[in-house]
């Protein structure tokens, strides 16, 4: 694909994209599947950070998982460079994993406990067979530095290591084979959060030196706020709304989206803010609602809203939303 | 900064922490009292297996017949048997023996085992097939399926390793499964697989090296276990032929004369307790040594 | 506030024996709780609050645990009962919640059980009053349809049902304190809200004072009425709410609010961080323990540990320097 092409399209686009997990009868058959991920579209650009935000159940793990195809998908497409990841062989798959890599939730389960941090850093450079034992050496100490981390460090094991610096091993991991596209799983959400900010600071600062593009999936919707320039709210699933982060943040438009914001407690003494208190549980995603999803809840649920499925309209530049009310 | 003094300093750090490790290692094993007592029990049982026959006084197997049914004194100090074998010397001699079956079955059904818990742990269809043969030999008693196998392969070390390890492996396949099935799901894992590792690589360089802390532990109970079964497949005349003194054999010998010649019986079968206790208490030590999960202090 | 304290914490000091020699997680820790309180208690891990809670009421082996200091709460001194009496204090006069709820509930007993069990071993009542009381209290936490649910295992329900469960069973004996342990860290922030303003409304309802531990900043200001900030094992700022968040004196505080990304931050400039990770239990630093991370440390902060000293209107600080960093630094925005 000739250069000047790449800069202008997408590096990502997602296309009801669908991952269903099957959950199986006493005969082995599928008698229900737990909808994960149920169409869900959005595009990425270049260098920029692309934020996923919702609660438990909504399915933004399972969406980034099956972007990399850790999991499978069940449907539809993911355009990255002009070809779907989702179509590619097993080679094909093999160099895609230089390309888009991940960061992990957990710092203390994503090492492998048994092997020096030199060795885990250098894992990545084995497999794809890049360079001489020494430049991998090399590659590898210099990446220390850009994380933060000492020289030193190199023969050190994991569990010598804090949450904070476990999790900058974990991003130098991902870095090692000079991705374009980092999927960061929650990265700050397990820190303490005196750590959170040195981790979001990093991030930033790897984005700018190394021209990285970020989808960043979190629950916490400040982090998702401060870091992304465009943010997707999911719900159940879905993508109930994307939009430029101002835009989102200033005026949200789904109904979901104003009461997670309005939940969000905040450490300062404000007047109360009016919060709007969502009725119900979430409903299972063995069997998600009729029409729009979030009807069962929403303080302004219409009859129209149980029966249809709302379609994706775009307000404005970049705000797109799923709800009956526009 | 060229890449040589990069790495001459490593070298440097590499070596101080290495030292470093190795004393909290040094300490945490001292202070494991079951650990220590049961490696000085092994410890000394194998050195007497190793070089006891060298500086033993007698020959195991000289019959004297004007001696028989000696009871222990200074020249002999097990006594004799009823053919007038000095026991000591066969309880050391069947030391070499019956420990070393131990040790080969403790090494064959790790290997076996080790083989077929982390495949099974991998992949489902072949974990159905590997496991439903493993529940098959584990609801048999292992001494009965032992007894069988003996039967019919014939009465020959070897044939004992084999058929005893055949029946602990799936002990240790099962270990093994577990850990490495817990293991799978851990983040590092699938950390691994996204930056396009193999099967094959995630198997043995992430999962297997894993497990092998509750292998080890595994394997050491399994190393008993065979020395009790060796003792009674022998006792029961199906396991190493006589006159070979494997502790079985001697206990065998043993039986008909219990009140005649009671050390005939007495010790071999101390020495047979003494090995399994040292056994049992170093595998405990080890236990709680590698596995974090077994600390008891809550913090 | 002239409310008595019915809780009152003297220099609690908490020590584990490890095998790496003695870990004191809680050193000399001070606080009161009046009654009908929220009394926020902050910090991130390895500060020592869940380790306080869990010393208050004594739920620690204690063949494995060295407690020093006073813990009184309507005149008996909990740490020199005896088993056996603090067990009657346990649950019942003071009781707790914990973070994650489903391993807080036994999996194999409904939640009808549980909390029937919570009022049986303090009070002696008959088995149809305890569940008369049970549905009581299932209405009182917001449990729709408490007839029905009571028959229900723990696996049924969600994570938030399942907190208002363990809640219901802190107040099956009406206590006069609950001490709540990280009570939404687990859930969801729109599940979160529901539940805090739960507690919020039987604290007022039953003037119950509760002993609210959270690293959740936003949580505090929303809820307490007091703060205590926890380092590594010591209090290091006392203040009402309204004084901890418009002028914060201890810098470990200060950088605790400035690292938070609010909601109306600007998206450009990088957060402020607090430089370096909290020490290890076993190797705390000489001085003032917070000196190693503090862009104002000086010798004197590094060689001495300063004393928590009062700075008007109730607000107390644990530094060198706490007068003269607040005037110079940036006042924090109400």
């Amino acid at each position: 694909m000739p250069e000047h092409e790449n800069e202008k399209r997408p590096l990502l686009e997602v296309k009801g994209v669908k991952k269903y997990f099957p959950v199986r009868g006493a005969l082995g058959t599928t008698v229900q599947e737990v909808k994960a991920v149920n169409d869900v579209s959005f595009e990425m650009n270049r260098g920029e950070t692309f934020g996923v935000v919702g609660e438990s159940g909504c399915g933004k793990s399972t969406l980034g998982r099956t972007i990399l195809r850790l999991t499978e998908p069940t449907a539809g497409q993911a355009i990255f460079e002009g070809t779907d990841v989702f179509a590619m062989g097993p080679s094909e798959l093999q160099s895609l994993r230089q390309d888009i890599q991940m960061v992990f939730q957990d710092p203390y389960s994503s090492l492998n406990p048994r092997k020096r941090i030199g060795a885990i850093l250098e894992e990545p450079l084995n497999i794809h067979n890049i360079g001489t034992p020494r430049e991998r050496t090399e590659k590898v100490l210099r990446i220390l530095d850009t994380v933060g981390l000492q020289t030193d460090h190199y023969y050190r094991y994991p569990h010598e290591f804090s949450g904070g610096q476990r999790q900058r091993i974990g991003i130098a991991r991902a870095l090692m084979v000079e991705p374009k596209l980092v999927v960061c799983d929650e990265p700050v959400s397990a820190l303490d959060v005196s750590i959170q900010s040195q981790i979001i600071n990093l991030l930033k600062k790897l984005q700018q030196e190394l021209q990285l593009t970020y989808l960043f999936i979190a629950h916490d919707i400040s982090v998702v706020r401060y870091i992304s320039d465009r943010v997707g709210v999911m719900y159940l699933g879905q993508m109930v709304e994307q939009a430029p982060t101002e835009a989102m943040f200033a005026d949200p438009k789904h109904p979901y989206t104003r009461a997670l914001l309005s939940s969000v407690p905040e450490p300062k003494l404000d007047a109360k803010r009016e919060r709007i208190v969502l009725r119900g549980e979430l409903p299972s995603p063995l069997n998600p609602p009729s029409g729009c999803v979030f009807h069962t809840r929403c303080p302004m649920a219409k009859p129209e809203c149980k029966k249809v499925l709302p379609v994706k309209k775009e307000l404005s530049a970049g705000h797109f939303v799923s709800c009956h009310l526009y | 900064m060229t890449s040589s003094t990069e790495n001459i300093d490593l070298h440097a750090v590499k070596t101080a922490l290495r030292k470093e490790h190795n004393s909290i290692l040094l300490r945490q094993i001292m202070s494991n009292r079951s650990l220590v007592i049961g490696f000085v029990i092994i410890a000394f049982l194998i050195l007497v297996a190793l070089f006891g026959p060298l500086v033993i006084a007698h020959d195991p197997n000289a019959m004297n017949v004007l001696n028989r049914f000696a009871p222990p004194s200074a020249t002999h100090w097990f006594g004799t048997d009823n053919l007038g074998r000095d026991v000591l010397s066969r309880v050391i001699y069947g030391a070499r023996i019956s420990m070393g079956i131990g040790v080969a079955v403790a090494i064959v059904a790790s290997l076996a085992g080790l083989i077929v818990g982390v495949y099974s742990s991998y992949y489902t269809r072949l974990d159905h097939l590997l496991m439903r043969i493993s529940d098959g030999i584990m609801a048999f008693p292992g001494l009965l399926l032992a007894l069988a196998l003996m039967a019919a392969l014939g009465g020959r070390a070897s044939n004992v390793v084999l058929a005893v390890s055949i029946v602990a492996t799936p002990y240790i396949a099962r270990v093994v499964r577990s850990e490495a099935l817990a293991l799978k799901e851990q983040t590092f894992v699938e950390a691994t697989r996204a930056l396009g590792a193999s099967d094959t690589r995630i198997i043995w360089r992430h999962i297997a090296p894993n497990t092998l802390s509750s292998l080890i532990v595994q394997a050491t109970f399994i190393f008993a276990e065979a020395i009790i079964v060796e003792a009674a497949l022998s006792f029961l005349g199906a396991g190493i032929p006589p006159p070979a003194p494997s502790w079985g054999n001697i206990l065998s010998d043993g039986k008909t004369y219990i009140y005649k010649a009671w050390w005939m019986t007495f010790f071999p079968g101390m020495t047979i307790t003494i090995a399994i206790i040292g056994l049992n208490l170093f595998g405990d030590g080890l236990r709680d040594l590698l596995d974090p999960h077994s600390s008891k202090t809550k913090n | 506030m002239n409310k008595d304290p019915i809780l009152n914490v003297k220099e609690l000091s908490t020590s584990f024996k490890t095998e790496r020699g003695v870990v004191t997680a809680v050193d000399g820790v001070s606080f009161d709780l009046s009654k009908g309180e929220i009394l926020g208690v902050v910090g991130e891990s390895g500060c020592g609050k869940s380790a306080t809670a869990q010393s208050i009421l004594r739920l620690y082996d204690e063949k494995q645990t060295i407690h020093e200091g006073e813990v009184w709460f309507e005149g008996q001194e909990l740490l020199g009962l005896r088993p056996s009496e603090m067990d009657k204090v346990r649950g019942n006069h003071i009781s707790m919640i914990f973070q994650d709820p489903l391993s807080s509930l036994n999996p194999v007993f409904t939640i009808g059980n549980q909390i029937a069990e919570a009022i049986l071993i303090h009070k002696k009542v008959s088995k149809r009053e305890a569940y008369a009381r049970v549905l009581e209290l299932l209405r009182l936490t917001g449990i729709p349809a408490p007839e029905k649910r009571v028959n229900e295992y723990p696996h049924e329900l969600s994570g938030g049902m399942r907190q208002r469960v363990m809640i219901a069973m802190a107040l099956a004996c009406e206590s006069k304190v609950m001490i709540a342990d990280e009570p939404t860290t687990a859930l969801d922030v729109t599940i979160q809200a529901q539940i805090m303003s739960m507690i919020v409304e039987l604290n007022q309802k039953l003037d119950m004072g509760v002993i609210l531990i959270t690293h959740d900043l936003g949580v505090v200001a929303e809820v307490c009425t007091r703060v205590v900030v926890m380092y590594l094992g010591q209090v290091v700022e006392e203040a009402d709410v309204k004084s901890l968040f418009t002028r914060p004196l201890h810098p470990y505080t200060q950088g605790l609010m400035k690292s938070i990304p609010q909601l109306d931050c600007d998206r450009s400039k990088p957060l402020h961080v607090i430089e370096g990770t909290v020490p290890s239990l076993h190797h705390i630093p000489e001085g003032c323990r917070f000196a190693p991370r503090c862009p104002f440390a000086d010798d004197l902060c590094r060689s001495k540990m300063p004393p928590l000293e009062q700075y008007g209107s109730g607000q107390k600080a644990r530094c060198w320097h706490a007068e003269t960093i607040s005037e110079k630094g940036e006042a924090i925005r109400a």
